[in-house]
């Protein structure tokens, strides 16, 4: 190697101690090492500010909710393909004009009750509809605007990339790719718990935005807001069931009616019974037999969509 | 195409932990270059902001040089400030004799003559040299950061050495 590329790096691998007892001599001759090793010894503990780190995290998350919706990406394959894809292109363009008319207006899903079901959005997001629920989107903007409108109760499990907003009428849940739920049955009650990742709450009226992390929840009743925690794994209801706690045995039959569509007589003398524990609620006749095992009572299925306890 | 391996960066608390070791670093290697400690950090930010939105997408072991290209396309975006003028946090300097050989060096009027000699470097050997002394990463990893050879870390590093021994010594010849 040339002695003057040598020289270039000569300070460099002084510092970083690589020098040849014969290269030090010589960087010795030239002086001035010592003071300059006094510097570099002080400037050791000379640092850059501190940044606080955890309003910096929150400080990201905030940005990126406001960051415009990422185009979809595009994938596309060359030469070990395209003879294949060549073949293909006549079907998949007769394929995307179809599925263009077909999915150019809004998509609407609906259950009934005692109905559960569970959908795939555009992207590979899932949504778990709860009974007497609906969502309703549109495929074409999908790419655009991860946006739908729901009634009920639902579960979202979302694909990561540009936000993703739910609107109810009380107000809209905004999230990055995580795992949520949102219940909104009745005017003026709005439940929103976060399982995964990281949701924003923002309410119509009165104007007011809610950060939710994993596990935590929120109940807003007419306006006014309270925090809960929640278990941070998917919900019970998913799996159709409620967890009772000294909950009367009249709103555990209310919990069915609803859920199911039909009506429940219970004899007023057991209305005020306690239940205690799980019940799996998807299938009507299990619960009455479970419900009626627990109470010792006995019930039937009169007419159509009518339950008698005796 | 998207490689999903078993350790995610949409795992939060990976993305989380990712974020508190390196943000701090990946800021003061946007400072070096532009001593503008504000506009380094919002550089930092908005890395860490597209690196959440495509989480999907960057692999984990290759997410330090994505952070680091995202930050220095940005840097390059914005119109270079034409001075720089890096401030560091010190503690403050022991008192000392004139038996001390070191006695005309332990002055705080010394530390600000090298917090200026670093700053009016060239911005190729501030940052290497910064980036080595302060945040104390080797030359190799430098040169894989920066995406350049190990001997041109070593030349820049030698070029800023050789420039503030010469102001060293002329700092001395002043006080004497």
């Amino acid at each position: 190697m040339s002695n003057e590329a040598e020289q270039e790096k000569l300070l460099a691998r002084w510092l970083s101690g690589e020098l040849s007892p014969e290269e030090l001599q010589k960087l010795e001759a030239e002086g001035g090492l010592d003071d300059l090793r006094f510097a570099l010894d002080d400037l050791e503990r000379w640092k850059v500010p501190d940044m606080d780190i955890d309003r910096g995290l929150e400080d990201v998350m905030d940005r990126a909710f406001r960051e415009p919706p990422a185009k979809q990406s595009k994938q596309v394959f060359f030469q070990p393909l395209l003879r294949i894809a060549a073949s293909l292109l006549l079907v998949a363009a007769a394929y995307f004009v179809i599925n263009n008319l077909l999915t150019s207006g809004a998509t609407t899903i609906t259950t009934g009750a005692g109905e559960t079901l569970s959908h795939v959005l555009p992207d590979g997001s899932q949504v778990e509809l709860d009974a007497n629920s609906s969502i309703s989107y549109t495929q074409k903007d999908w790419d655009e605007e991860r946006n739908l409108s729901m009634e009920g109760r639902a579960l979202f499990t979302v694909q990561k990339g540009s936000s993703f907003k739910v609107d109810t009428e009380d107000g809209s849940v905004t999230v990055l790719g995580t795992i949520f739920d949102v219940e909104r049955f009745d005017t003026d009650l709005m439940k929103v718990n976060c399982y995964e990742g990281r949701v924003r709450v923002d309410f119509s009226n009165p104007i007011s935005k809610e950060l939710l992390s994993a596990g935590q929840g929120l109940i807003s009743v007419q306006g006014s807001v309270s925090r809960v925690t929640v278990a941070p794994q998917r919900p019970d209801w998913v799996r159709q069931i409620n967890q009772y706690n000294n909950t009367k045995l009249s709103s555990v039959i209310s919990d069915l009616e609803r859920h199911h569509g039909v009506s429940i007589d219970l004899p007023a003398a057991y209305a005020n019974e306690l239940f205690n524990g799980e019940l799996f609620y998807g299938d009507l006749d299990k619960a009455l037999d479970n419900l009626a095992s627990i109470f010792e009572l006995k019930y039937t299925r009169t007419t159509e969509g009518k339950v008698v306890f005796e | 195409m998207s490689t999903s391996s078993e350790a995610s960066l949409c795992d939060e608390n990976i993305y989380n932990s990712i974020y508190q070791k390196q943000v701090q670093k990946l800021r003061n290697f946007v400072y070096y270059k532009c001593g503008d400690l504000e506009l380094a950090q919002d550089i930092a930010q908005e890395s860490f902001v597209k690196l959440w939105l495509n989480c999907a997408t960057v692999i984990l072991e290759s997410v330090m040089g994505y952070l680091y290209t995202i930050a220095n396309r940005m840097f390059i975006d914005q119109t270079r400030s034409q001075k720089v003028r890096l401030k560091f946090e010190k503690e403050p300097m022991p008192t000392s004799n004139t038996e001390d050989p070191y006695y005309v060096l332990r002055t705080e009027e010394f530390r600000e003559t090298i917090e200026q000699t670093i700053s009016d470097l060239p911005e190729g050997q501030r940052e290497v040299f910064l980036l080595n002394r302060i945040e104390n990463y080797t030359y190799k990893e430098i040169a894989e950061m920066l995406q350049i050879s190990s001997t041109a870390v070593e030349k820049r590093m030698t070029k800023a050495l050789t420039k503030l021994r010469g102001r060293i010594a002329e700092f001395k010849s002043h006080k004497i």
